[in-house]
């Protein structure tokens, strides 16, 4: 028996090492490194998944108590108008129906005493279009605002006419984003503090009526690091990194953003630690399609990011 | 550098440490792998396996020092996974890779047997006598990696001894 056993071994000593072997490790080391930079990425995200959830909570309590909704039935014109009140599911909020060559004609404000209101006028020519296209209103930190797209759209004429937004309290800042779709249309609102949002879709006209109140029970959010690319003038190259890094980069939370010069950026998404943030960064660099530059800036919630040059 | 320091540069996330760890036991790996699926194509998706699995799990793995025991066990964990998964699969005649064996053995017929027969034990059996004699493990270590008392692990190999004398006495 031990002769066999020793010839059994020189036997298995023998099996042939296939060249084939150092690609199957590789595989397996890639495959597991792939799986690693989901799962630390996953990680990120889930605390600032959390904080925005913290403030979704005050969303609710304030659209379920809301003394505003009241109001905007009484201050509606004649009074017969049909309206709705949107309830935000999870941080985004949806209304409207799919339409199609509506223009987004007017925007404008009007402040009450506890609130104030953008009012978004939608046309159907050079009519009043009877209901609003489908639009979407989306909730986002740091800084506070919201993102307003509306679809079926293929006019923006409130774009030369923006209303002037110095002096009040809770608005900051209004701009538009570049679409690469020809018919919707995008525009964020940013926030000097954090807001309790209603939002009400009216037909006969078609409004688009935000009321924003300030949320004096907010958590005090800590700084962030963002992960972002230089200010650059709006354009089409800007906007190709943001589909880069959503699309190759599994980089769920890239937005556009403005900065305080009005130029924008791109922003990968933001971190609780710098460490973070860094780990982040080496991935993106490791990506050779993605040719940005990027930079690691701190940011305290309320704050407006800079203008950061290449 | 020393085993337990690489295992435990590979712990907190070292690649390269991790890399060399796995290049000093390539050859292992894929014999074990090899010795329960008795083909190369399988043979090289439980390698890759194992080291997916042992990058992305390094950081449960508690004592540095035992960084081979583990992967060990990982392998043969990941190549009875694989027998079951692909039970259709595993051949019932000589593979090529078996027929360059029985080229290099032309006239050893009984180890040829003999490696074959081991095929026919249960998993834990086979496991006892792969990692004690063609592993050239000590019994302890093969108890450390089956994670079984050493107690049985010395009755799985009584049992498997006694089973494969059986069937080498069939055969001849």
């Amino acid at each position: 028996m031990n002769k066999e056993i020793k010839e059994m071994k020189e036997n298995y000593n023998a099996i042939k090492i296939p060249d084939a072997l150092d690609m199957a490790i590789q595989e397996g080391i890639l495959r597991g490194k792939r799986k690693m930079k989901k799962s630390r990425r996953n990680k990120g995200y889930f605390k600032v998944l959390i904080s925005a959830a913290a403030v979704f909570l005050f969303f609710v309590i304030g659209i379920n108590t809301s003394p505003t909704f009241a109001d905007t039935i009484r201050e509606l014109p004649g009074g017969e108008a049909i309206v709705r009140v949107l309830q935000f599911n999870k941080d985004k909020a949806e209304g409207g129906k799919i339409t199609d060559g509506q223009d987004i004609k007017d925007i404008d404000t009007k402040k009450n005493e506890d609130f104030e209101r953008l009012i978004v006028d939608l046309y159907q020519g050079e009519q009043a279009a009877n209901v609003p296209g489908h639009f979407s209103i989306t909730y986002l930190q740091y800084p506070y605002s919201i993102l307003v797209e509306v679809s079926g759209v293929r006019a923006f004429s409130a774009w030369d006419n923006l209303p002037d937004l110095s002096g009040k309290e809770l608005f900051n800042d209004i701009y538009r984003l570049i679409t690469l779709d020809d018919s919707a249309h995008r525009f964020v609102v940013t926030f000097k503090k954090p807001v309790i949002l209603e939002v009400t879709e009216q037909n006969n006209p078609a409004k688009i009526i935000i009321d924003a109140r300030e949320d004096e029970e907010a958590e005090k959010l800590p700084a962030v690091y963002s992960l972002r690319t230089a200010s650059f003038p709006l354009g089409e190259g800007i906007a190709a990194a943001e589909g880069i890094l959503k699309w190759e980069l599994a980089s769920a939370n890239a937005r556009l953003l403005r900065d305080t010069d009005g130029t924008y950026f791109v922003e990968e998404g933001y971190y609780l630690t710098e460490e973070e943030a860094l780990a982040r960064l080496s991935e993106v660099e490791e990506y050779e399609y993605f040719d940005f530059k990027m930079f690691i800036e701190k940011r305290e919630p309320h704050q407006t990011p800079k203008s950061i040059a290449e | 550098m020393e085993l337990s320091q690489l295992a435990a540069k590979a712990k907190k996330g070292d690649d390269n440490a991790f890399a060399k760890l796995i290049e000093k036991k390539k050859d292992n790996l894929y014999r074990i792998a090899y010795s329960y699926v008795k083909n190369q194509e399988d043979a090289l998706d439980i390698v890759s396996e194992t080291v997916f699995k042992a990058y992305t799990n390094i950081g449960t793995l508690k004592n540095p020092d035992y960084f081979y025991t583990w992967l060990t066990r990982i392998t043969i964990n990941t190549s009875i996974d694989h027998i079951k998964k692909h039970s259709k699969t595993i051949p019932m005649e000589l593979g090529t890779e078996q027929r360059d064996i029985e080229l290099i053995q032309t006239d050893q017929e009984a180890t040829i047997d003999l490696y074959n027969s081991i095929d026919k034990l249960d998993e834990k059996l086979k496991t006892v006598i792969i990692l004690k004699y063609l592993e050239d493990m000590t019994l302890s270590e093969v108890a450390e990696t089956m994670e079984r008392p050493l107690g049985t692990v010395k009755t799985f190999l009584n049992k498997a001894l006694k089973e494969l004398r059986l069937t080498l006495k069939e055969v001849l």
